[in-house]
């Protein structure tokens, strides 16, 4: 170009703001993703909801408080259906169980008295088993508490369509599908960012408080002052019958299965920093008040079921037909049984909800670690962790469909893995007060020991007798997904070790010395001319026109062509392919034009950008397999060249835009005779 | 020795048997060769200075080597998948080995 054109060109030139002068079109995933999940949240719409005492009890008891409705029936349904049945002794069996299991209630609550005091910044299981027994036990830790986040999905939301069908027992036919629809809207609603926010949880889980109390307070009053309850009629009058001898294998084993009972309970020491100031002292007063309202719930369903020998069966859940019982059969009755339903239902689906809250949180600490994919640290759309959330709403529709939400066959499954990880986090905060020998440790120290052994124990004897049950499969699961989050673990480790080393040395070092270009070209046509174009603003050391010849009558069209056009500048290489393995020959040629070692290689290939979208299926991808292979070959580099076809695609009318606002681009058509070395 | 004897003395080139085709990939830099092989990949190019050359890619099952005809923009028969024998010294061109100006004969394409 001469001088003189360039000054003049300058003194033309208009400043322009330094933002884009056009509208940047949003893709249509986009679009319809905000109005599915409403508008993209920035990063500084992070809320830090904080709760209060009331709110906060309602937000993280409803997993724990919500286990009520199925505890008692589980222990029930081991002592009267299972084998070695013990007939109607049952019932006097199970309130001694359900004080065990309180007993181990109370110990948890003090161990997380000290957890959240020692960690008033979220202590899960997690981080406290990382803090002081290493990164392995924490990823057993974290994959055990994983593995029942996905099973308190399932169990939950069976476990709340089990309550529908006791009130409407034509649903019962539709509760895999009811199951799976309850998951999907949890899901969305999450995706969408329902924050951990008060309202909508507090309704539902006080309803259930206030529900099952006035059931308890009703069956008692009528016990004392009404004349006692009476039995309800047997559902299965031949569980009754059964005689066997009252072993200690059966207590244990129905112990086992009321251990589902104490999920949940981690969930306040998780959330410490969602308190209210001061957090810590709120954490453990709401702590506090949870056992005692999950103590106390427990042992009066227990209670009531064992008063009314209400036996579990699979149409009616035991608290369907303790509320039927006690309320009767008037109008008012009924509408109090439905109100009991009805308040079960949505803390059970809600108790889902908390796994939805904790496990996308968990695997983003497993992910930070680098113990898991890196998209799980990542917020989306709504500052929420998508993929953690998609992620476990498939892993729980999982056992839903298995198990045909079938409350019973998950129980099994159930619980294993929250105690483990209670006995890590415990003995973990054993350790720590070993360690830190803090102002009243020795108290600490015995408190959490205590918990630890106590969980190691419920933990052994859940395995040991729910093991034929299903437990076998999640002691074999574990084991394996630590396995696989450790090698994934040395995968990363490794990569970044690779990439990270000497970075800076590399990014200082010498050159290749020669850079090469390439343009593919499949035929004469408006994308090749934008590649040719776009190729000679590169000015390599060697520029030359590659044609794949599958068709050796076609490529010599091409050739003449290409010198009729005085395309003749730019050599054109007609590479003979015979066995029509496109990809192949491109990356013989590229790998030829690499293969001195001190050339650099760009391989421009033209593509072409499709009006609507299912015009892609018209075409084949052989640019994008081109582009794939070519990622094989050191010092190869692949540069797309899009051209946009149709005046209407967003891309198109953003390039006319362009061109016509700054661009001063010159056709290597409409100027076939300027060279660029300037004659 | 006489001048005669001088001149018999072979040079190490002619050591190199020209009158039965090699492998291409047995051939050296400045060494006179007659190989025999398949146009694999053509390049229609300017000369630097402005002379047209025919550029192709000739191999067999062991290598290949770059061919130049000068002066050409096309000849006739050279075209993709055309097997041919070449006889010529073997020269350097932008780093890769190459013959110019080959003495060729083309072979029927079943060969």
């Amino acid at each position: 170009m001469p001088k003189g054109s360039l000054t003049q060109d300058r003194s033309a030139i208009q400043p322009i703001p330094p933002t884009p002068a056009v509208e940047i079109p949003e893709s249509r995933g986009f679009r319809v993703k905000s109005k599915v999940l409403g508008k993209a949240l920035h990063n500084d719409q992070l809320a830090h909801e904080r709760l209060g005492k009331p709110t906060a009890l309602a937000v993280f008891a409803s997993d724990a408080l919500s286990s009520t409705a199925y505890a008692s029936e589980e222990i029930l349904r081991t002592l009267l259906l299972g084998a070695g049945a013990v007939g109607v002794v049952a019932f006097s069996l199970l309130i001694p169980i359900t004080m065990a299991l309180v007993a181990v209630l109370v110990i948890l609550i003090f161990s997380y008295r000290q957890t959240i005091k020692a960690y008033p910044s979220a202590g899960g299981a997690y981080i406290v088993t990382k803090d002081n027994l290493g990164l392995i036990p924490a990823q057993v830790a974290g994959v055990a508490l994983l593995t029942d986040y996905i099973l308190t999905v399932a169990v939950s939301v069976s476990a709340g369509v089990a309550a529908l069908y006791s009130a409407f027992h034509g649903l019962y036919p539709y509760r895999v599908p009811i199951a799976l629809a309850f998951i999907a809207i949890i899901c969305l609603g999450n995706l969408r960012g329902v924050k951990e926010s008060g309202k909508i949880f507090a309704i539902p889980t006080y309803l259930f408080i206030m529900s099952m109390f006035v059931m308890i307070g009703m069956g008692i009053y009528k016990q004392v002052l009404g004349g006692g309850l009476s039995y309800v009629p047997p559902t299965d009058p031949a569980a009754l019958e059964s005689t066997a001898a009252v072993g200690i294998l059966i207590v244990l084993h129905a112990f086992a299965s009321g251990g589902a009972a104490m999920t949940g309970v981690e969930a306040i020491s998780n959330g410490v920093p969602a308190f209210k100031a001061p957090e810590a002292t709120n954490a453990r007063h709401t702590l506090v008040v949870m056992g005692a309202l999950l103590g106390t719930m427990f042992i009066g369903i227990s209670w009531l079921a064992a008063t009314m020998h209400i036996i579990p069966s699979d149409s009616q859940t035991v608290l369907a037909q303790a509320a039927k019982a006690i309320y009767g059969t008037t109008p008012i009755g009924h509408a109090l049984f439905l109100f009991t339903q009805a308040a079960t239902m949505l803390i059970l689906v809600l108790a889902a909800n908390t796994s939805f809250a904790d496990f996308p949180r968990l695997a983003s600490f497993h992910a930070d670690d680098a113990f898991m994919p890196k998209q799980l640290t990542k917020r989306g759309h709504r500052l929420v962790f998508s993929n953690g959330i998609i992620a476990l709403a498939v892993a729980g529709a999982i056992p839903v469909i298995i198990f045909q939400a079938d409350v019973t066959h998950l129980i099994p499954l159930y619980a294993i893995g929250v105690f483990t990880s209670f006995t890590l986090s415990q003995a973990g905060m054993a350790k720590k007060h070993i360690k830190d020998k803090e102002q009243g440790w020795r108290l600490g120290l015995f408190v959490n020991g205590l918990g630890a052994v106590t969980t190691g124990v419920v933990t052994i004897v859940i395995g040991a007798f729910k093991f034929t049950g299903g437990a076998w499969f999640i002691m074999l699961l574990v084991p394996i997904m630590v396995f696989l989050l450790v090698r994934l673990n040395h995968a990363y480790e490794s990569e970044k070790e690779e990439l990270e080393h000497e970075a800076a040395k590399a990014a200082g070092a010498p050159i290749l010395r020669y850079h090469s270009v390439i343009v593919l070209i499949e035929r004469l046509d408006q994308s090749s001319a934008r590649a040719i174009q776009y190729a000679r603003t590169l000015t390599p050391d060697d520029l030359k026109a590659v044609h794949i010849a599958t068709d050796h009558e076609r490529a010599e069209v091409l050739a003449e062509e290409w010198t009729r056009l005085g395309l003749s500048r730019l050599p054109l290489e007609l590479v003979d392919c015979p066995d029509r393995r496109i990809t192949r020959a491109v990356l013989e040629v590229v790998a030829e034009a690499a293969s001195s070692g001190n050339t650099e290689v760009s391989v421009l290939i033209p593509r072409r950008e499709y009006r609507r979208f299912w015009h892609r299926f018209l075409h084949d991808h052989t640019a994008d397999s081109i582009a794939k292979v070519l990622t094989d070959v050191p010092h190869a580099n692949v540069t797309f060249v899009p051209y946009h076809l149709g005046k209407h695609t967003p891309g198109a009318k953003l390039a006319a835009e362009v061109l016509t606002t700054g661009g001063d681009a010159v056709d290597v058509f409409t100027h076939p005779g300027v060279p660029e070395d300037g004659q | 020795m006489t001048i005669t004897e001088a001149m018999s003395v072979p040079t190490p080139d002619a050591t190199d048997a020209t009158d039965t085709p090699i492998a291409i990939g047995g051939i050296h830099w400045r060494q006179r060769v007659r190989v025999r092989g398949k146009v694999r990949a053509l390049r229609v190019q300017p000369w630097e200075g402005g002379v047209a050359t025919l550029e192709c890619t000739l191999v067999d099952d062991t290598g290949g080597l770059v061919v130049i005809f000068m002066g050409r923009r096309r000849i006739g028969g050279v075209k993709l998948g055309a097997a041919m024998e070449i006889e010529g010294m073997v020269i350097e061109n932008r780093g890769r080995l190459a013959v110019m100006n080959p003495a060729y004969t083309l072979l029927p394409a079943d060969d």
